[in-house]
């Protein structure tokens, strides 16, 4: 699924988020997240992504993330979610 | 700018001006424990706040002044002139870093040089050995506190993201004071997308932190986000600090979490799950205990004279003070309605009601006044580094002494005042205060002493300017002036009135023209400010041994209680402050008076102003005739007038740029009648009226 009409997770755009992920995930086994365009994301997000990962979980479903820019890895290493969202490369 | 950035400017600019304080302190040669205290102190704190906000430039600049800072403090530096010196030049550049962020800007590359170049000099410092107290070797209270590992456990109550604040800076600020060990977030509350709400933080950290600080340091970091935060802090080898958290935070999973991320092993926590009450209790008791001590501390910190107080724009202020003014006029409306039409006050109820708002109104009006008021004593403190500067620069050694500081008065009038007072202090530097051989050779210390004084006298307050110096020179001053054609050769001036000269502009006696003072372009517009705050300024000076500048300001610019009076077919107000008495002329003592420009009061001879003459009024509707005696500082004049009507209390209106150079009257007032009446200027008129022999 590629996000390109985002520019960011983060506070904003969550709600909208939400239900575009749920939709997303109940119609695939694996869901591959395109994260080219995203270039800005705070807690909120990454709270998000976190549910995202645990419903995964509990369907037994898969996430990947890919393409995410240095830039959002970065913020998500200083809130130490990183290992949480599967992103230790 | 938003209102975090504005509480980090405001708090900053506290901070450096307690640093330049302590700093100037030092420089005159006090050089203690308690000023490297607090300059230690602002320093950290400039740089804390800096890392909260993500300011790297002024963190990186500040961890270097902090680290010599704190090696001085520690006694293994010791502190020089030098280094107090090169320390003022850092403030200097903080603020400018400071000012660069906050309006999101780049310094230029000269002010980087600057920037470098410091950092290379503190640097210096703190890797050369200096000269080492011998007691040094005694550690000092820092050295003996250890390390302590602390346990902090985060959870967020339900408004904290949309409080914006970002946990990061709080990291970033712990890692600036100590170091986290161990960042553990905690996700087990994250529910699944199907029950997740979005803006609810479920998310919580606990994080092992290691610091030589308090409990109460480490909870004034979340200060910010207090309200929005469900903080537990304990020292890690606490004995039951582990057992005391899962009882406060009451989630199956913490145990577990804790033990497989490294925090605390199995033995920490107690075996027993279900809580038991009698610790529960305890936890309790020990929670509330704690908030109370944090409340006496913070509370005790707080030494500033600020205890609940709130930063207010001043623009709200002053719209208050506007509807205050109409207010005041509409009410004056309605109390001469109920004054003309019930003059045998039939009606005392309503009476009653009219001067009961009056009053009421009255106290509301006064109060929000109150508001405005501030200290001079701030502003007059951050006079203390330009004299200092001003003072070493050309080599005079001078003693400046402020008092009366806690004197009040109107916001905007200390704002406008500020820049007249800076530059007469200037000249009482520059031309007043001899060079200390000068000095010497007089048999006057080599050390000159400038004062700087505030108080209340009469409804005005009172501004001093008084130095030691060499005093001003009449003959010079009254050449000076006759040869610019400001003074007829042949006109008799007072001593007060050659003084009053250096006041017009191009006249400056000075030999030598510096980059401070000297070119005859400053007093003219010094006065001019002080007589649009309707104040008035006074010289007194005695050649050889020093001047003083007395200047007298109205406590404040909106609202005025005044006396009514009418004069012809216009009314008049004059300010109640300046009414000394108030006398009939009788038409016997009328024709005595004849032409007289003075009448004979109590055997005292009292100028006399003819308003319906000055003015151009027309002949007394009345024909009474009275005399208003009204003084400003130590001079009286009569003001002859028609009929007196009673105090008024108004509010003034510029009567706008046309009727500017209408001298004696400062305003105008919509009277409740909606008649309109000019207010008085006393000041200007009694001095209009002792300006003898000068070409006005």
């Amino acid at each position: 699924m590629v996000l390109e009409s985002f520019k960011s997770i983060t506070i904003y755009e969550v709600e909208k988020l939400k239900d575009l992920l749920l939709e997303a995930l109940s119609e695939v086994e694996s869901l591959e997240l395109d994260m080219t365009s995203i270039t800005k994301i705070d807690m909120v997000g990454i709270q998000l992504l976190i549910s995202l990962m645990k419903t995964a979980k509990e369907e037994k479903k898969t996430i990947t993330f890919i393409n995410i820019t240095e830039h959002v890895l970065r913020a998500i290493d200083e809130t130490h979610c990183k290992t949480t969202l599967g992103l230790d490369a | 700018m938003n209102e975090e950035l504005e509480i980090f400017l405001e708090d900053c600019d506290d901070q450096l001006q307690s640093m330049e304080n302590a700093l100037i302190e030092m420089q005159n040669g006090n050089i203690d424990d308690d000023a490297i205290g607090a300059i230690f102190r602002a320093v950290h704190t400039i740089k804390g706040s800096a890392g909260m906000f993500g300011f790297d430039s002024i963190v990186a600049f500040t961890h270097t002044g902090e680290n010599l800072f704190d090696a001085i403090r520690q006694g293994n530096v010791a502190i020089s002139k030098e280094m107090v010196s090169l320390f003022l030049l850092c403030k200097d550049h903080v603020e400018k870093l400071i000012e660069a962020v906050v309006n999101d800007e780049e310094l230029d590359a000269n002010e980087k040089a600057i920037g470098e170049d410091l950092t290379a000099q503190l640097n210096a410092y703190i890797n050369t050995p200096q000269e080492i107290k011998i007691e040094e070797q005694v550690p000092s209270k820092e050295q003996v506190t250890k390390l302590l590992k602390w346990h902090i456990s985060i959870r967020f109550n339900k408004d904290f993201f949309t409080t914006g604040m970002s946990i990061n800076s709080i990291f970033n600020f712990l890692n600036s004071m100590g170091k986290i060990l161990i960042n553990h977030p905690i996700t087990y509350n994250i529910p699944n997308l199907h029950e997740l709400n979005p803006m609810f933080p479920y998310i919580g950290f606990e994080l092992l932190f290691e610091d030589d600080c308090s409990k109460s340091e480490i909870e004034d970091v979340f200060e910010f986000i207090h309200d929005d935060v469900d903080l537990v802090v304990f020292k890690q080898e606490e004995a039951s600090g582990y057992e005391n958290l899962q009882q406060i935070r009451k989630e199956k999973e913490l145990k577990s979490e804790l033990i497989s991320v490294g925090f605390a092993s199995k033995e920490a926590f107690s075996e027993d799950v279900p809580t038991q009450e009698k610790s529960v209790a305890k936890v309790e008791i020990v929670e509330v205990q704690a908030v109370i001590e944090q409340k006496i501390e913070k509370s005790a910190k707080t030494s500033k004279k600020v205890s609940s107080s709130l930063r207010v724009d001043s623009n709200k202020i002053d719209i208050l003070i506007n509807y205050m003014s109409e207010i005041v006029i509409a009410n004056s409306k309605i109390l001469s309605l109920v004054e003309s039409e019930d003059e045998e006050e039939e009606n005392s109820e309503l009476h009653e009601a009219a001067h009961n708002m009056k009053e009421l109104l009255e106290y509301v009006r006064d109060g929000i006044m109150d508001i405005r008021m501030v200290q001079v004593g701030d502003s007059f403190n951050k006079f203390r580094r330009i004299v200092n500067d001003t003072s070493k620069k050309i080599g005079k050694d001078i003693e400046f002494v402020i008092s009366g500081g806690e004197t009040e008065l109107d916001k905007t009038v200390v704002e406008r005042i500020s820049d007249p007072l800076v530059h007469m202090l200037r000249n009482s530097i520059d031309h007043g205060i001899e060079l200390p051989e000068e000095r010497r050779a007089s048999g006057k210390s080599p050390q000159g002493r400038v004062d700087l004084r505030a108080y209340p006298d009469s409804g005005t307050i009172v501004i001093e300017i008084e130095d030691n110096g060499k005093g001003l020179d009449k003959e010079k001053i009254l050449a000076k002036a006759v040869s610019n054609g400001i003074v007829h050769p042949s006109t008799h001036l007072s001593d007060e009135e050659i003084y009053k000269l250096i006041f017009e502009a191009g006249l400056s006696t000075a030999e030598k023209v510096s980059d401070i003072s000297g070119r005859g372009v400053g007093m003219d517009v010094v006065r001019r400010n002080i007589e649009d705050l309707r104040g008035t300024i006074e010289i007194a000076s005695t050649l050889g041994v020093g001047t003083k500048i007395t200047i007298r300001l109205p406590l404040t610019l909106a609202i005025i209680d005044g006396f009514l009076v009418q004069v012809g077919n216009t009314k008049y107000i004059i300010p109640l402050e300046n009414i000394k008495e108030c006398i009939e002329l009788t038409p016997k003592e009328e024709s005595t008076m004849g032409d007289n420009e003075f009448i004979n009061l109590r055997g005292e001879m009292l100028p006399l102003l003819n308003v319906r003459e000055i003015l151009g009024e027309n002949e007394s509707i009345s024909r009474r005739k009275n005399i208003v005696i009204v003084y400003f500082g130590k001079k009286s004049v009569g003001l002859l007038v028609d009929e007196l009507l009673g105090e008024y209390q108004t509010v003034i209106k510029s009567l706008g740029e046309v009727f500017d150079n209408l001298s004696g009257i400062s305003g105008g007032s919509i009277l409740g009648s909606g008649e309109i009446a000019l207010i008085f200027d006393i000041p200007r008129l009694i001095e209009l009226k002792s300006r003898v022999g000068m070409q006005v």
